[in-house]
Order: structure tokens, then sequence, then C-alpha cells
């Protein structure tokens, strides 16, 4: 055991390692002055570069940090307390929630930036509420059960809502506007959005962190969580809140990227262990290289910019196929690991 | 006498109003140090009454008192320091190993941002050979047999140092080995203090371990008190509807069904 604790300890030390050269390579990386790298000592001389650095590439390369940890947390967070190796974040009716108070606000105000940030972030927050409250009235199968198919029903609603939005907006300047931020992307963040979700993200991320190995009891049955001396509604209920707050809160600067949640806990479980106290860490030190990386080649791979949920989605469903045909690595490792 | 360790005065519970009842007026007390069976029918009520007995469970009226106070002046954490819960099965959706999973029975003793420690793991490795499975702790939990697994999650109860033990049917999945291997461990567990309460579909077993045995058939007591004055052939006749013979020897005693 003691072999094993160092052993994931290590292994988050060298994720961290990974992720600090993922993130200075993604400063130095772009479009100027000619497409790729642009060396330290360049930079050191090029006062346009430097500017370029601080003022457009930090901030989104943090932008990308919060997003791909804060999606990847709240996504193991909902996988365990749901019990449910299948449910990503935006599933409460989040993303949807978030797509239609984007749209709606692309159409009927002004387009500023700020009012989508936040209408798209209060709409996100109702379709987590709207779902937990329609499965309190549910009459039908168990909790999670419930909170499932409230949560697809939600999402249904604010899709359908989308469509009627999208069928009204002006074809030539709303529409591709509502398309692009649902494809999701970094493009438009600056200083004043990543500041703006930080505090949210810090607070709910750490809280979200604190509770890494009670989230091995919350993901056991509610009867057996409650004979272990926990209150699995009340302790569900506030992971639920915080992880839906993260998910929100980044999304709504970044449009709707997807698989991130999805994929990235995965791996992480497959990496190291499925006891969050190693599989939180791991999920959203591999979630912000995994977001890193894709926003960098988003903005650098081609002239204009590719939308960061296309790449997400086809990097991720591309792994999670590979994942899951693998079996051979999962019998090795539990072979591995009988032998005393 | 002493007072009792759990006590359940006249509790009724239905499950949806307007149904009938499925526990009726129903007391019943446990004193320390006993091992107390809860016979009966299926549907009879048994694990509806070991949930109210958890607290996880409601009754419609009537009181519990644990140690003289009722079950609702406890928190959450002391009611999982006083009592822990075998279920009868459980799924497991991630895949921990045997001593991660272990380490969850530390919940109550843990606060909610707290870890488990070195003392907590040694907790944990300790309950492991009390059952026997100290060769499996880098296993995943998943992958053991069902005897194992039963034995791994008494384990686990053990792990939270209970000072009652509450089983579902602890035996009704296991071979004869198994089943005896949980029998001497109940036995060891009794000799060092530890209350037990279970519910069981056998009555061999009931009279083999208990000290005490509660009859329930429709959600009432049909009889209860010491097990040797409870276990008659008479009585268990009277609890399942069919002709039962309960044979007596020194140390030994076999319940099985005639025509």
């Amino acid at each position: 055991m003691v072999s094993t604790l160092r052993r994931q300890r290590r292994g988050l030390v060298i994720l961290l390692l990974l992720l600090a050269v993922t993130v200075l390579l993604a400063v130095l990386t772009g479009r100027y002055p000619s497409p790729g790298l642009i060396s330290p000592a360049q930079l050191l001389e090029d006062p346009l570069a430097q500017s370029l650095v601080l003022n457009l590439r930090l901030p989104r390369i943090i932008a990308a940090l919060l997003l791909g940890s804060g999606l990847a947390a709240a996504g193991l967070v909902f996988q365990m307390i749901f019990a449910n190796p299948l449910v990503e974040p935006g599933f409460l009716g989040v993303s949807q929630g978030a797509a239609f108070g984007a749209s709606v606000s692309i159409v009927a105000f002004a387009p500023a930036l700020w009012i989508i940030q936040l209408s798209s972030a209060l709409c996100a927050l109702i379709g987590l509420a709207v779902s937990y409250i329609m499965a309190r009235h549910f009459h039908f199968g168990g909790w999670v059960l419930r909170l499932i198919l409230a949560g697809i029903a939600v999402s249904a609603l604010f899709s359908s809502g989308i469509g009627i939005v999208k069928f009204v907006a002006d074809p030539m300047s709303q529409l591709p506007e509502i398309t692009f931020w649902m494809l999701g992307g970094l493009w438009s963040v600056d200083w004043q959005q990543a500041r703006s979700i930080l505090p949210v993200c810090i607070i709910g991320i750490t809280l979200l962190l604190g509770y890494r190995w009670r989230l091995n009891l919350l993901s056991m049955d509610d009867r057996t969580a409650f004979s272990l001396g926990l209150a699995p509604f009340r302790e569900r209920l506030l992971l639920l809140v915080t992880a839906t707050a993260v998910t929100a809160a980044t999304i709504s600067i970044s449009g709707i990227v997807s698989w991130v949640g999805l994929i990235v806990p995965h791996i992480a479980r497959r990496l190291f262990s499925s006891d969050g106290r190693f599989a939180l860490p791991a999920s959203m030190i591999i979630g912000a290289i995994y977001v890193v990386i894709c926003d960098t080649l988003a903005r650098t791979v081609l002239d204009g910019e590719i939308p960061l949920g296309v790449l997400t989605s086809f990097i991720g469903a591309g792994l999670f196929l590979v994942l899951l045909s693998k079996k051979r690595i999962k019998k090795g490792k539990y072979r591995g690991e009988s032998t005393p | 006498m002493a007072n009792p360790l759990l006590e359940i005065q006249d509790i009724s519970y239905r499950y949806r109003m307007n149904t009938t009842p499925v526990l009726q007026n129903l007391s019943m007390s446990i004193e320390k140090g006993t091992v107390n069976t809860i016979l009966g029918p299926n549907g009879a009520g048994k694990s509806t009454l070991l949930d109210i007995c958890l607290g996880w469970k409601e009754p419609e009226t009537g009181r519990i008192l644990l140690n003289q106070h009722d079950i609702t002046s406890f928190s959450r954490r002391q009611m999982g320091r006083w009592m822990s819960l075998v279920p009868q099965d459980e799924q497991v959706r991630f895949e921990y190993t045997v001593l991660e999973y272990l380490l969850l029975g530390r919940a109550p003793y843990l606060s909610q941002l707290e870890m488990p420690g070195p003392e907590d793991v040694d907790i944990a490795r300790r309950a492991l050979e009390k059952v026997g499975l100290q060769h499996l702790q880098e296993r995943p939990a998943s992958k053991l047999s069902g005897g194992e697994h039963q034995l791994l999650m008494i384990a686990r109860a053990l792990v939270q140092e209970p000072h009652i033990l509450v089983l579902d049917e602890p035996t009704s999945r296991l071979d004869p080995g198994n089943r005896q291997r949980v029998v001497n461990l109940l036995k060891t567990l009794l000799s060092h203090g530890v209350t037990i309460l279970f519910t069981t579909h056998d009555p061999t077993l009931a009279a083999d371990i208990s000290t005490h045995a509660l009859l329930l058939k429709q959600g009432k007591v049909l009889h209860s008190g010491p097990e040797e004055k409870v276990l008659t052939s008479s009585n268990l006749s009277q609890l399942y509807g069919i002709n039962m013979e309960v044979l007596r020897r020194e140390d030994k005693t076999i319940v099985f069904s005639t025509h």
C-alpha cells in the first residue's frame, strides 16, 4: 500500500511537470512572427511578441487551464456521485442551458461578451435547478435514475429553445455567432474574462479537492454511504452544486467544449486508480494538459481558428474508442497487482 | 437488569400512505454483548426493521433508543461509530482495491475534508487479517468471489469499530466452508463484546450462534426472547407455516422441515 501510494504520488508529480512543459510550449507557440515556436531569446527582444504573449496568449492559456481542470474535475465528481462512468458535467441541463442562455443573449441583446457570459452561466444554473426540482417530483425509479431522466428532459427542452432562437436569428450575423459559440472556443478570451471566472473556479476546485477521498464513499449506494456515517443526500447536493458552478463558469467563456469531462476521468482512473484521492487531482492535471494542447492546436494549425469543441470531441472520442477496446492493458494491470 | 443497548419502542412503518404497514407496533430490546437473530418469512419486514434500527428509515410511530438516547439526537458520524451494517449485497461501480475499500469504514472517525492516515491503514489491515483475507489487500474488490466479498463487507463493518454490528442475511450466498468462517468470526466478535444483530432464513445458524431471537411475521412479533425458548418446533412451524423440527444435542442444534 505504501509503495502504491508513493507510486501514485510520483505519478502526480510527473503529470505536473508535464503540465508545466505543456504550458511553456503553449506560451511559445503561435503564428507570430511565423507559425510555430518562437525562441525565448527572440521573445525577449521583440516587444510586439511580448505584448502578444502577455495580452493574448497568456489569458487564453490560463482560461484553458481553468476550463480543462474544471471540466475534468466536475466530470469525475459527477461520475462518482452518480456512480455512473458515463455522465459528464453538462448532463443535468447545464450545457444546453448555457447554450440557450448564450443564443438568447446573442439574438436579443447587442452581443456584448459579458452579457453572453452572464446569461449562459445563469441559464446553466437554471438548468441544474430545474433538473433537480423535477427529479424530486418524479414518481419513478431511484434518485440517480430520476436525476438523469430529468437532466435528459430539461436538456431537450433547452435544445428545442435553441432551435427556436436559431430559427428567428438573423442568418447573416447572429446565426453564425450562435453556431460558433456552440462549437466552443477561447478565441475571445482576454484578461478580464479569465479573471471573471477565476474566483468561482478556484473556490469550487479547492472544495472538490478537499472532498477527494470522501468521493469514494459517495460512490457507494445510498444505504451503504449512510451506514458509514455520511449524510449522502446533503453531501451529494453540495458537490453537485459546486461542480456545476465550476462547469457553468468555464463554459460561459468557452461555449460548449464537450468530451473533456467524460474522457479525462476515464484516463485518470486508468492511469492511477479509482480512488478519488488520486483520480481527482490526476483528472484535473490531465484535463488541463488536454485542453491547453487542443487550444494551442486550435489557434496555430490553420490561418483561422479551429473551434476548440470540435478538436476536444474529435480527439476525445478517438481516445475513448481506443481506451475501451484495449482490454489487455487492464488485465495485465490486475495480474501485476494481484501478485504479492 | 442492565439497560438495553438498543431499544425499539412501539414502531410502525409503511412504504406508502394507505398501504398496510410493513411493521406494526413492534418493540424489541437488545442487551449489550448478545447475538440477536431476526427470523421470518420473505416479506415479513426483517430488512425494514434493520433499516429502522440504523436510522435509514424513519418509523411512522414509536422511537428507537440507543444507549438510552433517541437515535435522532445522534449525529451521522456518531451513528457510524455506534453501528455498522453488512448489507445483503452491494454494487461497487468503480475498481477500488481491497484496502481502499476497507478504508471507507474509517469515515465516521474522519472529518469531511480529512483523509485516512497510517493508523487507519493499520486498523484496516487488522480487520482484513481477522477475516483471513490479508493476502488480497491490493486486489480489486470487484474481482473477489462471492464468499470473499461477503467477508470483505464484514471486514469493512469491523473497520468502523462499532458497538453494534448489523448484518442482513450474512450467510445466504455462502458455501458451507465460507458459512462456517462467518460463524466462527461472529463467535469471536461476540467474545470481544461486540453486540450483533442479524437477519437470516437459516434457523440452524440462528440456533448455533444467537443468544436471543425474534420471530417476525407480517410485521408483527410472533415470539421473542432467549434463543432456546424461542426457537422451538412449534414456534418455527407457526412462523413458516410448515412443520419444523428442532433437534438439540449437547452443543449443536439442528432445525429441519418435515412434511
